[in-house]
């Protein structure tokens, strides 16, 4: 009988407590919310024996053109704590069931910019999600190489122009920088960058002596003119014999030629000994006509004088002074770069009044181009 | 677009003709309204630079400007002319509105029904309005006509050179910046007005 009434007891006592423990649990509740509701408040219990994992998405929808990102998270009204921002998945929290809990999450607006028209572009600063998204009214630009080669040192493509929101395309320079930004575009909204490319291809000019200009990137059909500055050889001159390579129109030390594909001009050249056999013949002929003269002077007595004359005659232009000489360079060279610029202002002035008389242009407005040039 | 851009387009852009359009254009209806407007939208283009107004039209066209011949051209307009495409209308603002040819060449097509779809069959040579009205800005004749100074100038810096009529050293200063220059010219030729060296036949 003892027994029985201490097992009835025990019943009563072990039940007892689990019920008011039960009760209790069931008071245990998570609420979580969101600042500036940018998403529904929700609520769900807590059993403190089991283990509670809080799941929310880094990014949801904000409208059709826009998302919310998580930030921070706050729990029971403590201090923000960081998410790390990422754009895709679930963020989830081990959260603790031994009482009601509050967790408040912090979200930011972010909208997408697409870019079109480059292979290779990154965006300066980097979207905090890693991809093309970012923060409400952040100022962005957007970065991409001004010539990509899709054949290594044959074809690239340059970027030539660029819109913002396919407004009016801009130009973009070609100069010697490797990389063009945008200006700064404000993230207020969605953005979609244009850029326009132009098939490049690459010309190389080869020479064997001297120094050649016009290797470079060209656009398909461009007139190019190469060039190739002879070494300084004094007895026996390299000269340009002709000029290799498709299509090329030499013109002695220069040559144009249009571009339709990656290119290699070659300068051929060939050996000038003109001013190796004038410098034999030379002294050899002035020899032999100083010979010729001591022999008629040994002849005859009265031609003496007469040759003392003629060589004083001839030696004051000989011998001018150095710094008359450098005056005369230097003013030959003034005249020489002046007499140069005049016949290009002449030949320009003479192609526009040809294109005047084949009727490409009024006279009126001949005359106006003729003032625009001075 | 710029509306220089946007010219230029127009002057390198052939456009198909239906026959009954492309009677506008051809001698048969020199004395007819539509011929006139055609040709003094394109007058008035190059005079401007750019899209003409009704009134302006009117002008040249009729010698008068008031409303009754604005309303007369601008009827003219509005049934042949747009509708065959030769002349498109711009609308700047609600008070503001412009015309200007849709190309300077046209094809006559002859339209084919087949049951693999519409297609349209050129018949004789493309029609070219006067090149002396093309809207070309007066930087590419300056550009071209410098390419043919600067290439005659090279020319001349490589004869004196043959004939040691320049020592190396003017010589080679002279190539270099010759060349440079020309290349840059070529360059922005090839870059703005691509295709239109050809086009004009400036090459002479």
């Amino acid at each position: 009988m003892k027994i029985f009434c201490a097992f009835v007891i025990l019943v009563v006592l072990f039940f007892g407590i689990s019920q008011s423990e039960i009760f209790a649990q069931s008071q245990n509740r998570l609420t979580v919310s969101f600042e500036n509701d940018v998403a529904p408040r929700y609520e769900v219990s807590l059993n403190p024996n089991e283990k509670y994992i809080l799941s929310q998405s880094y990014s949801w929808v904000r409208d059709q053109t826009s998302r919310y990102n998580l930030v921070s998270y706050s729990i029971d009204g403590s201090q923000h704590i960081p998410i790390p921002r990422i754009a895709r998945g679930e963020f989830t929290l081990d959260v603790r069931t031994d009482s009601s809990r509050t967790i408040v999450f912090r979200a930011v607006s972010q909208f997408p910019i697409e870019v079109s028209g480059a292979d290779v572009f990154f965006f300066t600063p980097e979207s905090p999600t890693q991809d093309n998204w970012f923060d409400l009214d952040s100022k962005i630009s957007v970065v991409v190489p001004k010539g990509s080669e899709t054949e290594e040192g044959k074809i690239r493509k340059a970027i030539t122009g660029w819109s913002l929101d396919k407004t009016k395309m801009q130009v973009v320079l070609a100069d010697d920088t490797e990389f063009f930004n945008t200006p700064t575009i404000q993230m207020s909204n969605f953005h979609t960058v244009d850029f326009t490319t132009q098939t490049q291809y690459r010309l190389d000019v080869l020479s064997q002596f001297g120094t050649t200009t016009g290797s470079g990137w060209y656009n398909k059909g461009s007139e190019v003119t190469v060039s190739v500055v002879p070494p300084g050889d004094f007895l026996i001159r390299s000269v340009v014999d002709h000029w290799e390579g498709p299509d090329v129109e030499s013109k002695g030390n220069s040559a144009t030629l249009i571009i339709n594909g990656p290119t290699t001009v070659q300068a051929v050249w060939s050996t000038d000994y003109t001013i190796l056999i004038l410098m034999i013949m030379i002294p050899a002929g002035i020899g032999f006509y100083f010979f010729r003269r001591r022999k008629q002077v040994v002849v005859s007595a009265p031609q003496v004088a007469q040759v003392a004359q003629i060589s004083q005659v001839g030696r004051p232009s000989i011998g001018k002074p150095q710094s008359e000489k450098k005056y005369v360079a230097q003013h030959f060279d003034f005249k020489y770069s002046s007499d140069l610029t005049n016949l290009t202002k002449q030949k320009t002035v003479e192609k526009l009044e040809k294109m005047c008389a084949a009727k490409l242009m009024t006279e009126s407005r001949l005359a106006e181009i003729k003032k625009k040039l001075e | 677009m710029s509306s220089e851009e946007d010219l230029l387009k127009r002057v390198t852009e052939v456009r198909n003709l239906k026959e009954n359009c492309f009677k506008y254009l051809e001698d048969s209806s020199k004395d007819l309204l539509t011929q006139k407007i055609i040709f003094a939208i394109a007058e008035l283009t190059y005079e401007k630079r750019g899209s003409v107004k009704l009134a302006e039209i009117a002008q040249k066209v009729l010698g008068e400007g008031d409303k009754k011949k604005q309303d007369l051209v601008r009827l003219t307009i509005d049934k042949s002319l747009l509708k065959c495409g030769l002349v498109e209308k711009l609308h700047y603002s609600a008070n503001d509105v412009r015309y200007v040819l849709t190309a300077y060449r046209f094809q006559k097509v002859k339209a084919i029904d087949s049951f693999r779809g519409e297609s349209a069959e050129p018949i004789g040579k493309v029609y070219e309005i006067s090149k002396s009205t093309w809207p070309i800005p007066d930087e590419f004749f300056i550009l071209v006509a410098k390419k043919f100074g600067y290439g005659e100038a090279l020319k001349k810096i490589n004869t004196d050179f043959d004939k040691d009529e320049i020592p190396r050293g003017k010589y080679e200063d002279l190539i270099r910046t010759y060349t440079e220059d020309l290349n840059q010219i070529t360059k922005k030729i090839t870059e703005k007005y691509g295709g239109l060296e050809d086009l004009v036949g400036t090459k002479f």
